[in-house]
């Protein structure tokens, strides 16, 4: 593992990308990485500013599922822990802090006898639910397809054992139809994809085939430490140099071009596609996942009568969704550094440890609105 | 949405249930979503989860390319001496 | 907090012991007086329980600000049905404790409250000592030294484990301990010097820097770290920068002094993984700003944590 986030070999290989963009063009490389989590890495390590200094400009993506999930499934969250007694709530924790009109699920005041629980894995919410059969307990999860397969295997064990007290209020995305969305508005100039590397765990490259195929543009699927990110950046330079855009594994050791044929499956069999509302992006067909009819009783929404609305509701002034598009940054949007900073977010970027305005404000400064005064915070 | 790490199974089975081992520290992983997983294994956790199995001949040869590239630059240029400031941008 | 300190407590008790709301307060002219509250759950956890918390906690606020802790009192809260013995665990804590430190407990009180009124055991500690030095920030030239005494986390972690949290197997034990090795430095030219609790090594920097004409830059590479700890950090995605310690300090030293510091404190048990973690500078680095060479060789600025700690899935 060490050599992976090596001080010399990470030198190397972003030497071998600045040789790369000086031989492609004059002007820097711009290349979307997809997930969140690869924006983690990238800033973690303080690697865009190393890259912009060898042509490449990294441009964050839609693939944060804290950030693109609407305000209405946190609302139907809240109301969950906040007027039922004697529940559970379990949840991821990003999810807890995101803000909306009826404040945050870490504020809230639970009702009598209700509880709001942190949660690494979604098994661990099923576990509350045997450990407390006279309680109802919701496990609140926004995923890609790396997490959904997981969420889906507490079902399918609630429906095998007959555990009658467990449901999941889930927020399920699909990596594609952004991608095709994002594509197709024509709205930001990409010159080629990073693509997730645990979601291509799973779903394996066919995804990201349209790419290419479609558009021209090239991509590789790349793993999450420094060199894997290097080395899959690498790979898309060497396509557009060589002029031949394709879908490059550059993390052989873990995705296989066929996924993870099991989780697949087990997916087709406990979920169906819907049409979904993005935040930022909008309406998309068939961009998100619910419960098939066979396992109705495990979905919260339909369970506990939760009031969930379908629509895209951003703050006044909040351009998150300008910014989950690659369109704008976080210092273009009013509210950053000043409405909306880590201790008082206002949209979700600002929320996610993935959101571009989070890591943009927690790792490269405040930009122009930043006023460093001793008086505190 | 991504994160999960390499380790190595210590316990697999009954059933499902398994644990893993990650420099010295144990969880529980459900391996449902893999076939024929044998202690000694090495696969990817995510969220509690093992997701995909890591492919060890893969894995060196990464290892491998990497190697190779730690060799000295010639041209002795590069970011061996930082840095530019996070907040600048060219 | 701060801001309910800031709005709701300050106006009505401000006075000038509180100006800059100090950890330990001068009070007279050599004494040093502190308090602190301590809620932790549960109340034993590997390497420590709540008695030895309470003790050392209050301890190191002192010995940070200058001073060789002398007295504490003890109020302590319990709730009904808290079993006889788990009391007298951490009354033996505290006392074995309070004899390592080197304080004696002068004062206290019991209250016992109806169940459900407060969870198991709270205790207050306060706490006296006798001033033999005084942390100035305003003496940091460029060029200080950054030192910490030891590991970052493994409290933080110890209480994960301990609550049976994620279904974590940890070897990991909580560094609490009491920091008193470190008074001799105060004669020995050390600037400023902080116990990394609630925030972590980002946060307690950050207030520090904040008030700085300087930066300052740290090395992740430096930064020691157990196994354990590096570990789970990975596994659930939290920062170790940002996690709480019991019997950790950082300190500011000018760079003559800096190695024989280093020494002093490597000299003791609690501080054999102490390590020069950075430094104080400018270029990269503006004035009031933690900036970190990660170990990729970026920078990367440090802020500090404004919630929470979570774990990530993303």
């Amino acid at each position: 593992m060490e050599p992976l986030r090596d001080k010399k070999i990470v030198g190397s290989l972003l030497r071998e990308i600045a040789r790369l963009t000086a031989s492609i063009r004059k002007e820097a490389v711009r290349i979307m990485e997809v997930c969140g989590t690869h924006t983690m890495t990238l800033h973690r390590y303080g690697l865009k500013p190393l890259l912009a200094e060898a042509g490449v400009e990294m441009v964050s993506g839609p693939g944060c599922p804290v950030c693109i999930t609407p305000d209405s499934y946190h609302e139907a969250a809240l109301d969950f822990l906040t007027n039922r007694d004697d529940v559970i709530l379990a949840a991821f924790g990003d999810m807890t802090r995101v803000p909306t009109r009826m404040g945050s699920l870490q504020r809230a005041v639970p009702a009598p006898g209700s509880r709001l629980r942190i949660v690494y894995s979604p098994g661990e919410s099923l576990e509350f639910a045997r450990r407390n059969p006279s309680r109802d307990v919701v496990f609140f999860g926004a995923g890609f397809e790396t997490t959904i397969p997981s969420i889906g295997l507490t079902v399918r064990e609630a429906s095998r054992e007959r555990i009658g007290n467990y449901s999941v209020l889930a927020a399920l995305w699909l990596i594609e139809p952004p991608l095709r969305a994002l594509c197709e508005a024509g709205e930001v100039k990409i010159d080629g994809f990073l693509y997730p590397g645990h979601v291509s765990a799973i779903t394996g490259r066919k995804p990201f085939e349209f790419i290419p195929a479609e558009f021209g543009l090239p991509g590789a699927i790349a793993g999450f430490e420094p060199a894997d990110i290097l080395l899959g950046l690498k790979s898309v330079l060497e396509q557009i140099r060589d002029g031949k855009p394709g879908v490059a594994n550059a993390y052989g050791r873990v995705v296989r071009p066929e996924g993870n044929v099991k989780a697949q499956k087990l997916m087709a069999s406990l979920f169906e596609p819907r049409d979904a509302v993005w935040r930022g992006l909008g309406l998309i067909p068939r961009s998100g996942l619910s419960l098939k009819k066979s396992h109705a009783r495990y979905d919260a929404v339909i369970r506990h009568g939760l009031a969930l609305r379908d629509e895209s509701s951003d703050l006044p002034g909040c351009r998150c969704g300008a910014i989950l598009r690659g369109a704008a940054s976080p210092p273009e949007c009013p509210l950053f550094g000043s409405k909306c900073r880590p201790d008082s977010p206002h949209g979700p970027c600002m929320v996610s440890y993935e959101g571009a305005c989070l890591i943009h404000f927690k790792y490269a400064g405040k930009g122009g609105n930043r006023a460093r005064t001793k008086t505190g915070r | 949405m991504c994160l999960a790490i390499p380790a190595r199974v210590v316990a697999a089975g009954p059933g499902s249930k398994g644990r893993i081992d990650y420099l010295g520290t144990k969880i529980n992983a459900d391996l449902s979503l893999l076939e024929d997983v044998r202690v000694g294994d090495w696969v990817i956790i995510h969220a509690g989860f093992a997701i995909a199995k890591l492919d060890e001949a893969e894995a060196r040869q990464t290892l491998e390319i990497l190697r190779q590239m730690a060799e000295p630059d010639p041209s002795g240029t590069g970011p061996a001496a930082p840095k530019r400031h996070p907040s600048r941008r060219p | 907090m701060r801001e309910f300190i800031d709005r709701t407590v300050l106006p009505v008790l401000g006075n000038r012991y509180l100006q800059g709301l100090p950890d330990a307060s001068r009070v007279g002219r050599d004494i040093v007086f502190t308090t602190d509250g301590y809620v932790v759950d549960p109340l034993f956890f590997p390497g420590g329980d709540i008695g030895s918390l309470c003790v050392n906690g209050t301890v190191n606020d002192l010995v940070v600000s200058g001073a060789v802790p002398r007295f504490l009192s003890l109020a302590v809260i319990l709730e009904e049905g808290l079993p006889f013995d788990d009391v007298r665990r951490v009354l033996a804590s505290i006392g074995k404790a309070a004899r390592a430190a080197g304080v004696a407990v002068a004062t206290g009180d019991t209250k016992v409250v109806r169940r459900g009124q407060c969870d198991k055991m709270f205790i207050t500690t306060s706490g006296l000592g006798w001033a033999v030095g005084r942390p100035d920030p305003r003496r940091i030239r460029l060029g200080d030294k950054v030192l910490l005494t030891g590991t970052l986390g493994d409290h933080s972690l110890a209480i994960l484990a301990a609550r049976g949290e994620f279904g974590l197997e940890s070897a990991v034990k909580s560094d609490c301990a009491p920091l008193t090795f470190l008074l001799p430095l105060w004669k020995k030219g050390v600037r400023w010097m902080r116990d990394v609790t609630r925030g972590g090594l980002a946060t307690i920097l950050s207030e520090l820097a904040e008030g700085l004409p300087f930066a300052i830059r740290i090395e992740e590479s430096l930064i020691p770290l157990s196994r354990p700890v590096r570990a789970a950090a990975e596994i659930l995605g939290i920062d170790p920068f940002y996690m709480a310690c019991e019997g950790r300090a950082v300190l500011i030293a000018p760079q003559a002094a800096a190695g024989r510091i280093l020494d002093h404190i490597r000299s003791f048990g609690a501080g054999r993984r102490a390590a020069v973690i950075g430094e104080v500078g400018l270029k990269p680095g503006r004035p009031g700003e933690v900036l970190c060479e990660t170990s990729a060789g970026g920078l990367r600025l440090l802020e500090p944590l404004t919630s929470e700690l979570l774990p990530r899935i993303c």
